[in-house]
């Protein structure tokens, strides 16, 4: 079976083709040998028979007659039968009577028990008993024994001419087909030349030709379509697969690129990265990740196992436990966030920050970040410090602000108390007292002549002196008295604006319901010696508007900065008027205040940073006038906004402030 | 070496030769213990049933064709019992056998096989005379007997009974005898 599992079909075809002409000669010849054989047999079974006939008709009388001579002489006529090797002739009681061995035949013969009839085919010879009966009665038996070499003779001719018939009829079968399966090995034997061409070449374009119209032509056109389909599906193939090559490259270059994007950007950021699967294996981390958590990188490398990395990473921290368990409960929930900050054991400050990894909508791992935020808080804290200490200044500036319109007023009037102190000295000084001490000093030396000296020519001069001397006190008097009321008036001025200065320092921080008018003109009479000085009209267009809720401290801070700041404004411009417009409006639930002026005005690229800590655009301003301002609207709940045209068309500010609901007014 | 072929030839041929003359003597013995133990008149009477094998008589010899052969002995019976036992439930051609002592003359033509003993030898031309003309199958161990009519004679030779026929003999008294029967006899007269 092997044979035909891999012999060709030709050989195959002749292989059937003679197996079959071999078996079917073979069957007949069987057949014919089979028949032969039997007919040979039963030939030579007669033919003894005969011959046992005569012998025991010839012998009858010799048995009965008891006469060995003429039996044997009767027995020894077979000699002229070749085949038969031995005979003998039984007596009626079964007892051999004469035997017969044929000459020249060495082996010993002992007659067989007697049989009265029937044959026997023994391996070398044939065996046959007949009876010898005379006039009905059976007087003996003889015993034949043929060499069967006749029939071996035979059988090997048989065999002889089956072998060479065999021979040639399967050389003749071989031969016929051989010339004759070219009708259907010749169309096969291409096909398969084709296949192979076509598999070995890769080239679909063959064709086998079609020569009948049997089932192979069938074949044969079948497998033509299917050639027609591949090459063209080939095509088709080609053509994607060229695409694909070019798809792949493209998406291979753009993979390393961003693969290099991705380790450049693992590399380069400030961040310790790791990544993680799901299941806590390691996919990722960057040099930094490492060198935060001092962890050696040979380890890092050795080793997939999170449980070892977090084993390093353990003792370093602060609490430990916190860490675990917040990292086991990260991994429960792959779809979570995190964000933790972690404190180590040298006062280092990581912050970690977990993000689920995604392939679409699936889970597949978790990428850690941890920023070491050390720097960032210490800076932070200086910060908040700075921060606080800055308000604290800014609140302070507010209040020197204050502090200095006050003192500024002070001064002014001081100045007065100053010139009226100096009228007063000037006064005092320029006194014609030393005249009158001169004349008492005269007087005294003419004490013992009063009336001569008033005789004499200089008394007589005392008297107009003295009326000069009293008309001349009583002006200086009047005079005096006129200054020093003038002074009076000045420090009870001053008093006034000490007392009010107390106040606003005092309830500094104090939520309370004001008048906003109230306060409009209290900043402005804060700002009042500045705007008089200056020549800026000051209108005011007061509507009637709601009390608010404010620390007054504040509200004023705002205020007075803003009337300065358009104060300022004002006097930077060559404009012959200079006006500073105070509305008092409200819009829902706010009350607005506006400082309007037509001053210097803002550009508009300073618009956006005017409220910046820092900005200013007046030389030697400290920048957090507004930024102050700004913040402590805020604080009051409010907002303060800037509204300018451009350089040189003024600017309106505006302060926004919650309306109170309380209806009681605190004057 | 020839020489120890030649002598391997001879212990060979010796050994057959030996053997060969052991078998003879067996087989001669047992030939002549065969001849002793069977009585000469048993055997007798066996050919003298054996004879009705081969011989046809004419059909008017028998009344029917059931009719048994019968075989007379005249004068002394050295049969004994031997006849009677050896045709007992015989029969040949389907006829039975019948042995009958011969007592009167008159007996002589009914019998088929005749018998006549050597005491009648002095009477034997006047025994042949009434039976010539009779299909009688005269057998007889007297001296000459065929000379003088008769058909068959046994006689001795070589310790062995042999048989002499007389065909002519035979012939006037209608009787058919077998060549077989005279393939085995040591003589056969009369022939034509």
């Amino acid at each position: 079976m092997q044979f035909f599992k891999k012999a060709s079909i030709r050989h195959k075809q002749t292989a059937i083709i003679m197996l079959t002409t071999g078996v079917a000669l073979l069957l007949v010849c069987a057949a014919f040998v089979v028949y032969e054989i039997l007919t040979f047999r039963k030939s030579m079974v007669a033919n003894l028979t005969t011959h046992a006939e005569i012998i025991g008709n010839n012998s009858s009388a010799a048995l009965d007659f008891n006469d060995k001579e003429v039996a044997q002489e009767t027995i020894s006529a077979l000699r002229a039968e070749p085949d038969i090797v031995a005979a003998c002739l039984y007596l009626k009681d079964g007892t051999p009577f004469v035997v017969y061995i044929r000459p020249g035949i060495q082996e010993a013969f002992e007659p067989p028990p007697v049989r009265w009839s029937g044959h026997y085919f023994g391996e070398q010879h044939l065996g046959l008993f007949r009876p010898i009966v005379q006039k009905g009665e059976t007087i003996g038996a003889v015993y034949l024994k043929a060499d069967l070499q006749s029939l071996y003779d035979r059988l090997f001719r048989y065999a002889l001419i089956v072998v060479t018939v065999l021979i040639l009829a399967l050389l003749v079968a071989y031969f016929i087909s051989a010339s004759l399966q070219g009708v259907i090995c010749e169309p096969i034997l291409e096909l398969v030349r084709t296949t192979r061409t076509v598999t070995q070449n890769e080239d679909y374009s063959l064709r086998v030709p079609r020569h009948n119209d049997d089932e192979l032509g069938v074949l044969i056109e079948g497998f033509n379509g299917m050639l027609a389909q591949i090459q063209a599906r080939d095509a088709a193939l080609q053509k994607a697969q060229t695409e694909l090559e070019k798809r792949v490259a493209e998406r291979t270059a753009e993979l390393a690129n961003s693969l290099s994007l991705l380790h450049a950007t693992l590399e380069s950021t400030a961040d310790g990265i790791l990544v993680t699967d799901c299941s806590g294996t390691v996919t990722n981390f960057n040099e930094k990740f490492l060198s935060m958590w001092q962890i050696p990188p040979e380890l890092a490398r050795a080793t997939q196992e999170d449980r070892l990395l977090i084993d390093a990473v353990l003792p370093q921290l602060k609490d430990p436990v916190v860490f675990v368990s917040r990292v086991q409960e990260l991994y429960g929930r792959p779809e979570e966030e995190s964000f933790d900050t972690l404190e180590l054991q040298d006062g280092k400050v990581f912050e970690r920050h977990s993000k689920p990894q995604k392939v679409g909508n699936k889970h597949v791992g978790r990428v850690w970040s941890f920023r070491n935020v050390t720097e960032r808080r210490r800076a932070e804290e200086e910060l908040k410090t700075m921060h606080s200490q800055l308000l604290n200044a800014s609140r302070q500036a507010g209040m020197a602000e204050v502090a200095t319109n006050v003192l500024h007023n002070v001064g002014n009037v001081l100045n007065s108390v100053n010139v009226s102190s100096a009228i007063i000295s000037n006064n005092i000084r320029s006194s014609k007292l030393p005249n009158l001490e001169r004349m008492l000093t005269l007087l005294q030396e003419h004490a013992d002549d009063l009336p001569g000296f008033f005789a004499n020519a200089k008394g007589k001069q005392v008297l107009p002196f003295l009326t000069a001397l009293t008309q001349h006190l009583a002006n200086e008097k009047e005079k005096l008295l006129l200054e020093n009321e003038s002074l009076r008036k000045n420090v009870e001025h001053i008093n006034e604006i000490v007392a009010m200065q107390q106040q606003y320092a005092r309830i500094s921080g104090v939520l309370d319901v004001f008048k906003v008018e109230d306060l409009v003109e209290d900043a402005l009479r804060m700002n009042n010696d500045g705007m008089e000085r200056q020549q800026v009209s000051l209108l005011r267009e007061y509507s009637d508007v709601p009390p608010v809720l404010v620390d007054k401290h504040k509200v004023l801070q705002i205020l007075v900065n803003l009337i300065r700041n358009a104060r300022q404004a004002v006097n930077s411009t060559e404009r012959p008027v200079k006006s500073v417009t105070i509305k008092i409006g409200s819009e829902g639930k706010f009350v607005q205040i506006s400082v309007i002026d037509n001053g210097v005005g803002i550009a508009a690229e300073n618009m956006v940073q005017i409220f910046a800590h820092g900005f200013t655009t007046r030389k030697g301003g400290h920048g957090f006038g507004l930024h102050s301002s700004a913040l402590a609207a805020k604080e009051l709940g409010g907002t303060l906004t800037v509204q300018s045209d451009g350089p040189e068309k003024g600017a309106s500010f505006t302060l926004s402030l919650p309306v109170s609901e309380q209806l009681s007014v605190q004057s | 070496m020839s020489y120890c072929v030649g002598a391997q030839t001879y212990l060979l041929r010796t050994v057959i030769l030996f053997c060969a003359l052991l078998i003879f003597s067996i087989s001669a013995d047992r030939g002549k213990a065969d001849e002793a133990s069977v009585p000469e008149y048993q055997l007798k009477s066996v050919f003298l049933l054996n004879f009705a094998k081969y011989v046809d008589w004419p059909s008017e010899a028998f009344n029917t064709s059931e009719a048994p052969i019968v075989i007379g002995v005249l004068g002394e019976n050295k049969f004994g019992t031997n006849l009677e036992n050896t045709v007992k439930n015989k029969n040949v051609g389907g006829r039975k056998i019948i042995i009958r002592a011969i007592l009167q003359d008159s007996d002589w033509q009914t019998c088929h096989i005749l018998f006549i003993s050597a005491s009648e030898k002095k009477r034997l031309n006047e025994i042949l005379e009434q039976v010539r003309a009779s299909p009688v199958l005269t057998v007889s161990e007297i001296d000459q007997f065929t000379e003088q009519g008769g058909i068959i004679r046994f006689l001795k030779k070589e310790q062995k009974i042999r048989l002499e026929i007389d065909l002519q003999h035979a012939r006037k008294a209608k009787l058919q005898i077998s060549s077989k029967l005279l393939s085995v006899a040591d003589s056969v007269k009369g022939k034509q």
